[in-house]
């Protein structure tokens, strides 16, 4: 198993819950939906995993060992694509790639890969600030995955894009996944996760209520 | 090394804004050279207040970046808190540093074409490397204000009481040989609080750069 969040249990100061009793995993080679409402924990189930926020109980291992103890490079294998892209900005795209690029210690040739996989090559020298939201978002993909992680988080990685985009990343997202690799997508659009995901996860109010098998051929 | 690269490529970003601050000061510094104030005034106000300006401005356009674009949330992934907040006060203290060496070199040259027989070696290396630790020291006390002070108007007020009280006391005081055999000392006393500081950062929550 990939992926194996056991328990989780969070509260804010003040003793408001955010997650409560949190169960789910995640197999190399699948794609995983995590879909609710605003507000309902998608996204601070995610920091929990990428290691940025702090839980009260409960456990998660990645690939077998406890998340809390992976080391800063093996925490590298879990790449996180927030819903606000994480991008500087100001810097043009071959900046940005750059700099993701070694904070991932990927290689030249991955980084290329990703400019040929998402059209970015007419792209490099222009500012982020520049690009619009679906190009700024293929960036942002680029940068997450440049080093090739085990597993990979996205939030809403769809949101605000045109047909066209969407399509780019949905075909993109769907080239990636192979047995090694494992995808965790939150959304709250039901198309998209009945395109992309093997299963889904309901989530509502910070309780995953129903878990869904996505049948290809219509419905689930 | 990732977050090094990281700072130089942001602040090659925002060269435009760091080039206007740097023509600005020019300006300010350019005025005490021309107002016949003395070698000691000019020295400070020509090397240490441009230095530390410049090391504030990285400081707060860096951290306020990063907070408003979460990509601290994208560094935590990979790194601790306290070693990118380190690593950003170094990068730009460093940069702040070079930016004070020349800004002093060339006002005090200017002041003084003959410098070499009025500033020793011992005093150049002493005004080096105080200023450095400042900058060091400057630059983990406004991160922490930058991080736990959310008002822009607060932190600018801030700001400007900071650097005219520097300048008022670049007006009164100065480096001469006596000053400057206290550089060990001070040097010492300005790190150690430096590393109380670096301490401190250990501390701070995650929750707080990514909420």
């Amino acid at each position: 198993m990939l992926l194996e969040v056991q328990n989780i249990n969070m509260e804010y100061k003040g003793g408001y819950s955010v997650l409560k009793d949190v169960n789910f995993h995640i197999e190399a080679g699948e794609i995983v939906g995590l879909i609710g409402l605003n507000g309902a924990g998608k996204s601070t189930i995610m920091r929990i995993i990428s290691g940025v926020s702090t839980y009260q109980e409960g456990k998660i291992f990645f690939e077998g060992s406890q998340i809390k103890k992976l080391s800063g490079l093996q925490r590298k294998k879990i790449a996180i694509l927030c819903a606000s892209n994480n991008l500087y900005e100001d810097m043009t795209v071959a900046d940005n790639l750059d700099v993701f690029t070694r904070f991932y210690h990927a290689s030249n040739l991955d980084k290329q890969y990703m400019i040929d996989k998402l059209d970015l090559r007419n792209i490099l020298k222009r500012k982020v600030k520049k690009l619009s939201t679906g190009m700024q978002q293929r960036v942002a993909i680029a940068c997450s995955m440049v080093g090739r992680p085990k597993l990979v988080m996205m939030d809403e990685p769809t949101v605000l894009l045109d047909f066209e985009n969407k399509c780019k990343i949905i075909r993109f997202i769907q080239s990636q996944i192979s047995p090694e690799i494992g995808i965790l997508i939150t959304s709250h659009d039901s198309n998209d996760m009945e395109e992309l995901c093997k299963r889904v996860y309901i989530l509502k109010q910070g309780e995953i209520v129903k878990e869904l098998e996505v049948n290809k051929n219509g419905g689930n | 090394m990732a977050l090094i690269i990281k700072e130089i490529y942001f602040m090659k970003s925002q060269w435009k804004k760091n080039l206007l601050t740097i023509v600005a000061l020019g300006v300010v510094v350019y005025y005490f050279v021309i107002n016949d104030y003395s070698n000691d005034s000019i020295m400070f106000i020509g090397a240490y207040v441009p230095g530390m300006i410049i090391c504030m401005q990285l400081i707060q356009n860096s951290i306020e970046f990063e907070k408003e674009n979460k990509t601290f949330e994208k560094m935590l992934t990979g790194y601790s808190l306290p070693s990118v907040l380190l690593i950003k006060c170094a990068a730009c203290s460093f940069v702040g540093s070079i930016i004070g060496y020349i800004f002093g070199y060339i006002t005090f040259l200017n002041k003084n074409p003959y410098s070499e027989q009025i500033i020793t070696l011992k005093v150049l290396i002493g005004v080096l490397v105080l200023m450095t630790v400042i900058n060091i020291l400057m630059s983990m006390i406004m991160t922490l204000l930058f991080l736990f002070i959310r008002q822009t108007l607060t932190i600018n007020l801030i700001l400007i009481v900071f650097i005219s009280i520097i300048i008022l006391i670049g007006m009164g005081i100065g480096v001469n040989n006596n000053i400057f055999s206290y550089v060990g000392p001070c040097g010492a006393g300005i790190l150690l609080l430096s590393a109380t500081v670096a301490y401190l950062f250990r501390f701070i929550s995650n929750d707080k750069v990514v909420y």
